[in-house]
């Protein structure tokens, strides 16, 4: 598959190894566009770079933890990311009107499944997290240790608790998790 | 039907810790069962989700460093552009060539010295915080980390309000005065850290960034020149006065 990746998959990379003379590129490069359509749709300049720097962070994730792939020029994927995230977030908090919303969706099709499958996991990590925010003190402390220490032994250890406890308590408290999420109706849409 | 077996026989999977005839039994189950084949790809999914954020957390922090300062650089700061333009629609040649002189001057003298943005890197605000009633701990934590350190500075205030003998709070309090150009309280904060003997290194490192701020390189250089050789901080502490 390695022919379908495109050239621009440097700026993934760059994201990857936090290379801040390509960073430097990508925002000079790409980032005009997306500070334009901000300001002219109710936000300013220092929105947009909030945004910008959202979904940046979003596509590093994806890229690290999923291996994303770009197979279509980073300017529309970026662009439509941005877009979509601002316009979802004024329509969020106001009724404010919205100028040039059909801009470029017809030449986006590549563009669009990669644009499709990063907010996919976006709103998959934001689901998982915000469910895990609300589970009780006393699971989040022990799943924090789980993730941080990798052998559940390490963290029986250092939480003076038999091994066995520890696995139980650790599986509860993920059953629960998971039914949480699974309770959501966010969950369904992401499923389909 | 899933119960808490179920989520403990999905745990010890995902520790190797099934024996031949449970592994059968779940494999069994998730072909015959559909809840179950969905409980057990949704159960590795949040684990493996949750453990990648937990231990990338560093990396990201360290990337949104950096998008925030080329964002601001890129997207924020000012330039003498517009003067250019307009002397240029005056016609005076003269003053475009001073400009262009100025400017290239101004790059120059940008390469020449340091930058603090360069050197300003801060670890991630990770304090326990427990009690009942600790979302102001919780929310000056959060803006720390994601960079908003105007309104990280009154709430980590008021924290330190309430635990003066906090000296990590303090640290961070520092920290965000630092960035909001509250030069002289952030000195102060540094200089009382100091007298701490953990915290002593990274004080001082942080009393040079903020001569570095001020562009008092002599001071940055005095204050660099005070880190323990085998301070964690000794090696940024070269690198800096390497520059200076």
């Amino acid at each position: 598959m390695q022919s379908t990746t495109h050239p621009d998959q440097k700026y993934i990379t760059a994201l990857l190894h936090n290379d801040s003379k390509i960073l430097r590129e990508l925002y000079q490069k790409f980032s005009g566009k997306v500070v334009s359509f901000i300001v002219k749709n109710n936000g300013d300049r220092e929105r947009a770079q909030d945004v910008i720097q959202e979904v940046l962070v979003t596509i590093y994730h994806q890229a690290k933890e999923k291996g994303l792939v770009l197979t279509a020029p980073f300017d529309a994927y970026f662009f439509l990311l941005c877009k979509r995230k601002w316009l979802n977030e004024i329509q969020k908090f106001s009724h404010s009107k919205v100028t040039n919303l059909d801009e470029n969706v017809s030449i986006l099709d590549d563009s669009e499944s990669m644009v499709q499958e990063t907010e996919k996991y976006e709103r998959q990590s934001g689901l998982y997290q915000s469910m895990f925010d609300k589970m009780s003190e006393a699971c989040r402390e022990l799943l924090e240790k789980t993730l941080v220490i990798k052998s559940l032994e390490e963290v029986a250890r250092i939480m003076q608790l038999s091994y066995a406890y520890v696995r139980k308590k650790k599986s509860e408290c993920m059953g629960k998790l998971t039914q949480m999420i699974q309770n959501h109706p966010e969950y369904q849409s992401l499923k389909n | 039907m899933l119960t808490d077996e179920t989520y403990e026989i999905f745990e010890r999977y995902l520790h190797g810790e099934l024996s031949e005839s449970e592994q059968s039994y779940l494999d069994q189950k998730i072909v015959d069962d559909p809840e179950w084949a969905e409980a057990f790809s949704l159960y590795q999914s949040v684990d493996q989700h949750l453990r990648f954020h937990k231990q990338n957390q560093e990396q990201t922090e360290q990337l949104k460093q950096s998008l925030r300062q080329i964002g601001n650089e890129t997207l924020l700061e000012k330039t003498n552009k517009p003067i250019v333009i307009q002397f240029f629609n005056r016609n005076k040649v003269w003053l475009v060539a001073a400009s262009i002189l100025l400017l290239v001057g101004l790059f120059l003298f940008k390469d020449g010295q340091p930058m603090y943005v360069d050197f300003a890197q801060h670890n991630t605000m990770e304090l326990t915080v427990r009690g009942a009633n600790v979302t102001m701990e919780i929310e000056a934590q959060k803006l720390f980390n994601q960079g908003k350190y105007q309104q990280a500075e009154s709430l980590l205030k008021k924290w330190l309000e309430n635990q003066p003998e906090n000296t990590e709070v303090k640290l961070y309090y520092g920290i965000t005065l630092l960035e909001n150009n509250h030069l002289i309280e952030a000195q102060k904060i540094f200089k009382e850290l100091r007298t701490n003997d953990l915290f002593k290194n990274t004080a001082q490192w942080y009393l040079a960034l903020t001569a570095l701020k001020a562009k008092d390189y002599k001071t940055c250089e005095t204050e660099l020149k005070q880190i323990d050789s085998n301070a964690p901080e000794s090696s940024k502490a070269r690198k800096l006065l390497r520059k200076l």
